[in-house]
């Protein structure tokens, strides 16, 4: 994807306020939406803003909104997310986003205003050291002591959010600094997504690896998306006529309606993809960070697999499962390397029909209990699934909503599946919807979420009906912080502590906000619901009423291998 | 756990040193001597004296690497 901008078309000045060379910066980078909340060291900013027209402003009701909207953005578009916050408050309200995008390798640019230059390091009022605080959970961060630093160093964020593996960049500007004038910097920007091209040695070796398997299999993750590396993959994959697993956020990378299809292996992935994993004995892992969620106990995981791993990042090679063949490379010409070295090799009926027909037997399916009651929560997501529209994007939340989502939605568009994966941030989804819904205005967006998460970040509805961004919120609502309890249930002794929660009235509090909100209390009330949110012109909260108290299987315990999955109760009594 | 001497050449840039520091904190490097020398106009030599076990030493040079500022990074045992 290269973003390629022109010179700004208007006669040139010779110098410009600070303010108004951010906003050059912005257009010059091609962004079209900042996701922000003015403040005090922000307010020249906020003066220049609507001289800057191209640059759409979503006001939200709080900073991490905004981190969120922008992370979301940026996944459904690939194009760096951007944040406008002030000092203080304002910045301190950013760090989970910005962690979540770091962990999932999200471009996203946050320009945070600063107090004056002279006050700054004299607990001024609204200051933070905010360099100091982003460090560890950011790429980089800069604090631009010059007006004419301004163009150049956002420009380098951009860069640096893109290049590589991607992820979150601070720009930290005083307020005196937005106010002092610099000569504009003429130039046209380009920007590219990273090539990053393996070496012939590493790739030679992964195919020698890869030709002599009898039982090779590949695992994607969200490195696969984030490349737009979809039809490598599965060139390879069927070259191979290897079967594909996916992590969570490598959902998308692979439609799951393709026989080569594994579904996702980890801590709540399907029975049959763990075992194919641990029986594989060449694995070839492309964008994955390979995290404690999918191996489980690493010392067990895939003891019989030589490992190519496949990566942008080489910090990620090696780091948490040791591997046969580290291959650093973005993962679209990593897998065109591979493709142009790998012999067609004998197709392996037994092996992936074998990972085929366990996955079938295995396939979620409703349990006889699920029809006694009225909403069992997987059923509740397959009527959403049936409801939307083929090419719905669905951004979960965290928890068991979010596995039930994972494993039931089974989508066959590529990259329709967003949720936050390494930092696991409840709150996340309906702000990163209204990213999602920003960038495309006419798509289907379905926010689900659990009772929990929802009320940490509500007040984005707020956002939802001044911008008119027509999100629908589903909520699984079950009175609990569900996975907790689970765990609680499971690995606790069923001690019960601080799990259950309770909510308020949904459907009013939309009406407080002027969305749309609907209650679903029964199993005949659902289908007329969704269809309902779905034609409804703006942004809608569904409560759902779902069972209390079930569980997500199958369920690896604490520290436990893969293999030791527990699977669900009724499933094992089956022959 | 063996003594290793970590050599770098890093951008004199606001933060840059910190963002080193913060890599060796978080690999658990047990720094025993931390020494930054401007080299030039532009660049900084970093040396530190370290006794960390081998899978975070080898890390922490990936991570070192991977830092904007660092541009190049690499480790001795001594």
């Amino acid at each position: 994807m290269a973003i390629i901008v022109e010179p700004d078309a208007q006669p040139a000045l010779e110098t410009a306020r600070g303010a108004d060379l951010v906003c050059i910066a912005l257009e010059r980078a091609g962004v079209e939406v900042v996701f922000g909340y003015p403040g005090g060291a922000s307010l020249h900013i906020y003066d220049a803003l609507p001289d800057h027209p191209k640059l759409r402003h979503i006001l939200v009701r709080h900073e991490q909104g905004a981190a969120h909207m922008a992370d979301g953005y940026a996944r459904a578009t690939g194009r760096a997310g951007v944040v406008m916050v002030t000092s203080g408050p304002g910045a301190t309200n950013l760090p989970t986003g910005l962690a979540c995008a770091q962990m999932d390798s999200v471009p996203m640019v946050a320009i945070t205003g600063q107090v004056g230059t002279s006050l700054m390091g004299r607990e001024a009022f609204q200051e933070t050291d905010v360099i100091g605080m982003v460090m560890p959970i950011t790429k980089h961060a800069f604090l631009v002591r010059r007006a004419e630093d301004i163009l150049p160093t956002i420009h380098r964020a951009f860069e640096i959010a893109h290049e590589g593996r991607p992820g979150p960049v601070v720009v930290d500007i005083p307020k005196d600094i937005t106010a002092a004038s610099a000569p504009i910097a003429t130039g046209a920007w380009r920007q590219r997504r990273s090539v990053v091209p393996a070496s012939p040695g590493q790739i030679a070796r992964a195919v020698e690896l890869l030709a002599s398997a009898e039982r090779p299999l590949i695992i994607a993750g969200h490195g696969v998306r984030i490349a737009g590396a979809h039809a490598e993959l599965r060139a390879v994959a069927e070259r191979l006529d290897a079967p594909v697993a996916m992590t969570l956020l490598g959902i998308g990378a692979f439609p799951e309606d393709h026989p080569l299809a594994a579904g996702m292996l980890g801590m709540h992935g399907s029975a049959p993809t763990n075992h194919a994993v641990n029986e594989a004995d060449v694995i070839l892992a492309v964008g994955v960070r390979f995290d404690d969620r999918v191996t489980g106990k690493v010392s067990a995981f895939a003891p019989r697999a030589k490992i190519i791993h496949l990566d942008i990042d080489l910090s990620l090679i090696g780091k948490n499962i040791p591997t046969a063949v580290g291959i650093l490379a973005d993962a679209r010409s990593g897998l065109q390397a591979i493709l142009a070295k790998l012999p067609r090799t004998r197709a392996k009926p037994s092996w992936h029909g074998v990972v085929a027909e366990r996955r079938e037997r295995a396939r979620p399916r409703l349990v006889e209990s699920e029809a006694r009651v009225e909403l069992a929560p997987r059923p509740v997501v397959r009527a959403i699934r049936a409801a939307a529209s083929p090419d719905a994007y669905f951004v979960a939340d965290v928890g068991q909503h979010q596995m039930w989502a994972a494993q039931h939605l089974e989508l066959d568009r590529p990259d329709r599946f967003i949720t936050s994966g390494g930092l696991g941030v409840m709150g996340y989804a309906l702000p990163a919807a209204l990213g999602v819904q920003t960038a495309y205005p006419d798509a289907e967006v379905w926010a689900i979420v659990g009772d929990g998460g929802a009320q940490m970040t509500i007040q984005e509805i707020g956002t939802a009906v001044q911008e008119k961004l027509p999100v629908k919120m589903a909520i699984l609502n079950n009175g609990y912080l569900g996975m907790v309890r689970q765990w609680q249930q499971l690995f606790y002794e069923n001690r019960i502590s601080q799990t259950p929660i309770s909510s308020p009235d949904y459907e009013k509090l939309a009406d407080a906000y002027g969305a749309l909100g609907i209650t679903v209390e029964h199993r005949d009330d659902l289908r007329p619901a969704l269809e309902r949110a779905k034609a409804h012109p703006g942004p809608v909260i569904l409560d759902i009423r779902i069972e209390r108290e079930a569980n997500v299987w199958p369920i690896v315990p604490p520290g436990g291998a893969n293999a030791d999955l527990i699977e669900e109760p009724t499933r094992r009594d089956e022959p | 756990m063996s003594q290793r001497v970590f050599t770098l050449e890093v951008g004199r840039e606001t933060g840059a040193l910190e963002r080193v520091l913060g890599v060796a904190r978080r690999r658990g490097l047990a720094l025993e001597r931390f020494a930054a020398v401007p080299a030039d106009e532009l660049t900084w030599k970093i040396r530190i004296e370290a006794a960390a076990p081998d899978a975070e030493a080898h890390l922490a040079v990936a991570q070192f690497n991977a830092l904007i500022d660092v541009k190049r990074a690499v480790m001795e045992e001594i």
